[in-house]
């Protein structure tokens, strides 16, 4: 049992004497795929809703450009964050 | 043995107040090397919570009755599965198992948050560890499950055997992941709003493991139905007990929160709702845990029974005050960034669906909790049994299918009252259909007619959507490969849109439940009757011949057995047993139903009792459309793994322009 | 109307049908509960109050206590069964005909729903028995 505590206490405080410099907090960059993950959901939900008789055609066309307006933005944006043509 | 197990778990209490401490500082601080301390300590606290579990289990296993707790659970004559299910059979082992899964699902979540936000691992840390302590406290202070006796008698007095049964085995621990789960989420969301005023709250990382919980808690909810179905003999399923109640609340708060996340996923709305919902689960799972233990509701003057109760009542009254002044503290920054765009919308279908789930659960918190509250304020312990929550759930339920129909009508953000009603007329016209032959078959009772009409209409619905669906992917698919079978087209379908005909899925087997529910409650027939060798009975299409009565001894228990043979019509359907099992050391007895199971009803039949002269008391019940209850299960089974496959993730394009969103259909604008 | 005007004459009428909807159900449900309350409630009592205060109780009691030893007796076709019940100092007779849960038996906490009828025994129309485990991961069992 003794042979146990000494044990855990060693792997738990072990890290305690190996500073790490802290993660850095969340980017810009995930907020933003986040959203466009939502929007790119948003806009196949749309596109269904339509197909499938639920949405008109006026309120389809008013906001699907809504939408795809807000994921160029979002796009765009993610562009800037990085050199053209470089990894995504 | 015993030495090792106290040891092991007080080394775990050490180590989850360690972690608490290492979190928050860690997570003050922003020093990450604290904070992996903490979680060291956290797995540490888990592996020997694991030396603790096979301590128990391996007493159980051995029939080491130095244990108080196996002398209580285990015998000589109790087969060895039982005896190792026994763990979770009573109070201190199943507190160890509810340590034991917190402790893995801590883990499980601070490794995936690791890599989703690791901002919040500190918090969820904290508050992990803040549960694993109480319920370690518990484990090591109150009620322990290795106390040992100096005299070890010569067999143990094993369960009561009506727990001796498959679904009585697999019942609890599933209802505990279920449980256990919720304490995710709610950790997420803490940690979170302690965290600082974010955008979500966390809900959205929160909701897979709110819908892990809620299936678990489906699954355990539906298990415990059939135990109560198939053993205690009574030939029903659920009797609004306050133990079955306490399952039933935190499964309604989680199906609520299941569909509003789709509102703050899309609109970022409703975050506020979402926290309070979030938080409302997991207390009401350890309400019901305390429930369960305390035995307050099952007898009168009971808070003398137990003191466990006071614990779970005061942890759970911390958790509450801290987790709602946490949201309260950063009640303004959760405010919502959008607003309802219009009044018919699936926002607001999904609203009314939110306010009825929640009634239903007040409702049946109301009924649970009546006695003690009448107790209070009038000074009498007033009981509201089956009638009252069967008088006011059914219809609350009901327009819950109704909506279940109306919702995929409807699209989000808004839809036009035309495309509503030209969308609703085949899915009315199979309801009316429905309700219009069941009508001229005969049936008259309204509550029926009324529910079978609604499923029916949702049903219809449901066709509906995957018909309309596949279509479209047809034609879309068709236009870029060679022309595909519609199978094809229907896996693209639900594989492209996971959550919706996932859900779907779902929805047809809370149908397929609604339809066994109404046609068991309703159109039951019982027949009471004490025969002779050789006499018959009538019930339902059914012919029942008793030929006589058996006796045998198996498993320590002396089993009667009533010879049945039952006939429909001409047709001989085969001999069933109905048995009584009385058991010898004590004073328990068991029923094993006679039960001929089809998709049209069931043939359930118990032995009640005999006479000297070898005659029979049985009880005949026939139910209708039971197995349709059962397949409901398998169905939400179906359509919950189909939801919760991960959504395949958008393909990041490498020069992404506004002429490539427009071209090659927005249907899957990610690509494949 | 434009999609823009009409947006706007919705956005006006939103609150006011959000909060008619949520106070219609809000009373539904009061409507329902209260029905509910009128149809299910019944006072719990031990078989002491019902002895001593039988005048100011409802006719329809809940009553709790133990199955007296010895007190267990069946009918010849064994579907009627008698049995006394006691809240240790007192004890009640108590007739009943119908589902009788496994747990049944003599020593045993149980729970009967019923009246007591003129000549002084308890016509049960429910009966439910208690587990004697402190921690019953099952659900004491009903009848209907």
């Amino acid at each position: 049992m003794l042979a146990l505590a000494a044990g855990a206490a060693l792997f738990v405080l072990a890290p305690l004497g190996r500073p790490v410099p802290a993660a850095a907090p969340p980017g810009e960059r995930d907020r933003l795929l986040a959203e466009r993950d939502v929007l790119f959901r948003s806009l196949r939900d749309l596109d269904l809703d339509h197909a499938t008789g639920k949405l008109g055609d006026a309120d389809y066309a008013d906001l699907a450009a809504r939408y795809r307006a807000q994921a160029i933005a979002v796009l765009n944006r993610l562009d800037a964050l990085q050199p053209p043509g470089g990894p995504a | 043995m015993a030495d090792l197990g106290r040891f092991a778990l007080l080394a775990a209490l050490a180590l989850a107040l360690y972690a608490i401490a290492a979190g928050a500082l860690g997570g003050r601080a922003r020093r990450p090397e604290i904070v992996l301390s903490a979680v060291r300590a956290l797995a540490a606290a888990a592996s020997l919570e694991v030396v603790a579990g096979a301590v128990l289990l391996g007493a159980l296993g051995t029939r080491n009755y130095a244990f108080q707790y196996v002398i209580s659970h285990v015998s000589d004559t109790q087969p060895l599965l039982y005896n190792l299910t026994s763990f979770w059979g009573g109070m201190e082992g199943s507190l160890l198992l509810w340590a034991l899964i917190l402790s893995g699902y801590t883990l499980v979540a601070v490794r995936s948050l690791g890599r989703q936000r690791a901002s919040l691992v500190p918090g969820v840390v904290v508050v992990c560890a803040g549960v694993s302590t109480f319920f370690l406290f518990m484990l090591t202070g109150v009620t322990s499950p290795f106390r040992t006796t100096p005299f070890p008698p010569a067999d143990g007095r094993g369960m009561n055997p009506l727990l001796l049964n498959p679904w009585m085995a697999i019942h609890p621990p599933t209802l505990y992941l279920g449980f256990v789960g919720l304490t995710v989420p709610f950790a997420i969301v803490v940690a979170a709003l302690a965290r600082g005023p974010g955008d979500d709250a966390g809900i959205l990382l929160a909701r897979r493991w709110m819908l892990w919980a809620w299936y678990c808690l489906s699954m355990g909810l539906w298990f415990g139905a059939k135990w109560s179905y198939v053993v205690l003999g009574w030939g029903g399923y659920w009797a609004w007990d306050p133990v079955e109640n306490a399952a039933l609340m935190p499964w309604l708060v989680a199906t609520a929160f299941i569909h509003s996340v789709m509102i703050q996923e899309r609109r970022e709305m409703l975050t506020r709702w979402n926290v309070v919902l979030v938080i409302l689960a997991f207390g009401l799972s350890i309400f019901g845990t305390f429930l369960t233990r305390s035995g307050v509701l099952s007898s009168i003057h009971s808070f003398t029974q137990s003191p466990l109760g006071a614990y779970f009542l005061a942890f759970l009254a911390l958790v509450l005050l801290a987790a709602f002044g946490l949201a309260a503290w950063r009640w303004d920054a959760l405010r919502s960034r959008n607003e309802l765009d219009a009044a018919l919308s699936r926002e607001s279908a999904f609203l009314i669906n939110n306010v009825l789930f929640l009634a239903i659960a007040f409702a049946v918190f109301l009924g649970t909790v009546f006695p003690l509250v009448s107790e209070v304020l009038v000074g009498r312990a007033i009981n509201v049994g089956p009638p009252f929550f069967d008088h006011v759930v059914v219809p609350l339920a009901l327009a819950l299918v109704l909506l279940m129909g109306i919702g995929p009508l409807i699209a989000w953000r808004r839809a036009s009252a035309e495309t509503l009603r030209r969308n609703f007329v085949a899915p009315g016209a199979a309801g009316v259909l429905t309700g219009a032959a069941l009508l001229a078959a005969g049936m008259r009772a309204p509550g029926a007619v009324l529910a079978f009409t609604l499923c029916g209409f949702v049903a219809g619905t449901v066709a509906l959507e995957f018909v309309r669906g596949v279509r479209v992917t047809y034609r879309a698919t068709a236009v870029r490969h060679a022309i595909p079978a519609y199978g094809a087209a229907l896996g693209g379908l639900v594989l492209r849109n996971r959550r919706r005909y996932g859900g779907y899925i779902v929805h047809l087997g809370m149908l397929l439940l609604v339809c066994g529910v109404a046609g068991s409650s309703v159109f039951a027939t019982q027949r009471l009757v004490t025969l002779a060798p050789g006499d018959a009975v009538s019930v339902g299409e059914y012919r029942v011949r008793f030929d006589g009565l058996s006796q045998t001894t198996r498993n320590g228990a002396l089993s009667i057995a009533a010879r049945l043979r039952v006939f429909a019509g001409r047709r001989d359907l085969g001999a069933y047993d109905a048995r009584r099992n009385l058991f010898l050391t004590s004073q328990d007895a068991t029923t094993d139903v006679a039960l001929r199971s089809t998709a049209r009803d069931d043939l359930y039949i118990v032995l009640t009792g005999w006479t000297q002269d070898g005659r029979a008391a049985l009880r005949l019940l026939v139910n209708p459309l039971m197995m349709w209850l059962w397949a409901g299960g398998l169905v939400l089974t179906l359509g919950t793994a189909i939801t919760m496959l991960p959504e395949r993730r958008a393909v990041p394009r490498p020069a992404p322009s506004a002429a490539r969103i427009e071209a090659g259909g927005a249907w899957s604008p990610g690509g494949l | 109307m434009s999609v823009a005007a009409a947006a706007i004459t919705r956005r006006h009428r939103r609150p006011l049908v959000f909060a008619s909807g949520a106070v219609l159900i809000g009373c539904a449900l009061a409507y329902l509960v209260y029905g509910g309350i009128q149809q299910g409630a019944t006072y719990w009592v031990t078989v002491g109050e019902l002895q001593q205060r039988a005048a100011t109780l409802p006719a329809r009691v809940r009553l709790g206590g133990t199955v007296s030893a010895g007190s267990v007796r069946w009918d010849a076709s064994h579907r009627h069964l008698r049995f006394a019940i006691t809240d240790g100092t007192r004890t009640l007779p108590v007739a009943y005909s119908g589902v009788v849960p496994d747990i049944f038996s003599e020593g045993r906490q149980v729970v009967v729903e019923g009246s007591v009828g003129r000549d002084g025994v308890f016509g049960a129309t429910t009966l439910l028995a208690k587990c004697p485990t402190k921690y019953n991961p099952g659900d004491p069992q009903t009848s209907p």
